[in-house]
């Protein structure tokens, strides 16, 4: 739909999602189609990541679009479309955890890791990808989520710092503080 | 770690795997990884870590369960709309019986004000506040009809009946159970 007004378009020659979240708002809220359309591979792919099951990724990716329906009418614009995605990816990735936290716990170990390795060396592997995935599990929050977003997600700093809330400096000690822990934790158990 | 040498190096180390260094800062950490081992290991042991967590995550995603996401979603909004169609017409009923009510009421009071059978009857004097569900239960159009017919009222009822047994009589009828005072008048 046009509203008549000029539209921004993005890098790719896209119109931005700041002018599609300013349509929707208007009313029209067929282009939240397009905005799930740009979103959902990325959203979906980090919260795979971070709870490593397909239902409840499909679920809780599925969740995060319908609660940005709900609430894309009131959304202020403060941050980027994408942010204020991530952030509702986050907080309802965390709930699920909390909601759940020893099933999580037992799902990482169980699940066994790719490899072409042979069976010895195949299974030191998964015995110790299981070692690490519980250990992430038991980072402190802001650690743990820091790292997802950073090794998951790819994002920058300032995203992190964005979603999180804190500075870009933070999010940067919160990554070493994460990666510094896990290495204490897989060390303490060779 | 050791000292602030070692402190450092080992943010170097985490930063150069992560996001990379600038080159005076690459030879700093390699010169301090070459003198010390705790370092060094530590330099070993992140890498690892690191590495083991890129591998052990999917790299994309199915087009089959993508699209098996965006539909469920769909399903999920379209559900969701039609609730809030739901409640949307729900309020505008409510809404809608609200406004009836009110206008219903509003021409309840202009009729009772302008009845004719009302201002006929010259023996309007007074109003008597009693509760009359208490004395007598449920009103019929009969005991409305015919003063005479009715109990007689306690002694701490104020009363001015007119001279006829026979007087209109408005009331609202009470809910049962409720001792709300009912306003007669004759």
């Amino acid at each position: 739909m046009s509203d008549g007004a000029c539209s921004d378009l993005d890098s790719a020659g896209r119109i931005t999602d700041a002018d599609l979240v300013a349509r929707f708002q208007k009313g029209s809220r067929e282009v939240f189609s397009e905005l799930t359309e740009r979103h959902l591979r990325p959203i979906t792919l980090i919260v795979l990541r971070m709870v490593r099951d397909e239902d409840t990724a499909k679920d809780i990716a599925q969740t995060v679009f319908l609660k940005a329906y709900e609430g894309l009418s009131s959304f202020q614009g403060t941050s980027s479309f994408k942010t204020w995605l991530y952030r509702i990816a986050v907080n309802t990735t965390t709930d699920h955890f909390r909601r759940c936290r020893e099933h999580a716990d037992e799902d990482v170990s169980q699940l066994p890791a790719p490899s072409m390795d042979c069976p010895s060396v195949q299974l030191d592997k998964a015995q110790s990808i299981a070692r690490l995935r519980k250990a992430v599990t038991e980072l402190p929050e802001k650690q743990r989520l820091t790292l997802q977003l950073r090794v998951y997600g790819e994002m920058s700093y300032s995203e992190i710092a964005e979603i999180l809330g804190g500075t870009e400096g933070g999010a940067r000690a919160n990554f070493f503080q994460a990666v510094r822990t896990l290495r204490a934790g897989t060390e303490d158990r060779e | 770690m050791t000292n602030l040498r070692c402190e450092r190096a080992e943010r170097l180390a985490v930063r150069s795997m992560d996001e990379g260094i600038t080159r005076a800062d690459r030879e700093f950490l390699s010169g301090h990884l070459a003198e010390c081992e705790e370092c060094r290991a530590f330099y070993r042991d992140a890498q690892s870590v690191l590495n083991m967590m890129r591998e052990d995550m999917p790299d994309e995603l199915d087009k089959a369960y993508l699209d098996s996401i965006s539909a469920g979603l769909n399903k999920r909004l379209n559900e969701q709309d039609r609730r809030s169609a739901r409640s949307g017409r729900g309020i505008q009923v409510r809404a809608g019986i609200a406004a009836l009510l009110i206008v219903a009421a509003a021409g309840y009071y202009a009729v009772r004000q302008t009845d004719p059978s009302r201002t006929e009857v010259p023996a309007v004097k007074s109003a008597v506040a009693v509760d009359l569900y208490s004395l007598y239960g449920p009103v019929s159009d009969e005991m409305s009809e015919d003063v005479a017919t009715w109990p007689e009222l306690p002694e701490s009822v104020e009363t001015d009946f007119p001279e006829s047994d026979r007087a209109v009589v408005t009331w609202l009828e009470p809910e049962e159970g409720s001792v709300d005072p009912l306003v007669l008048a004759f």
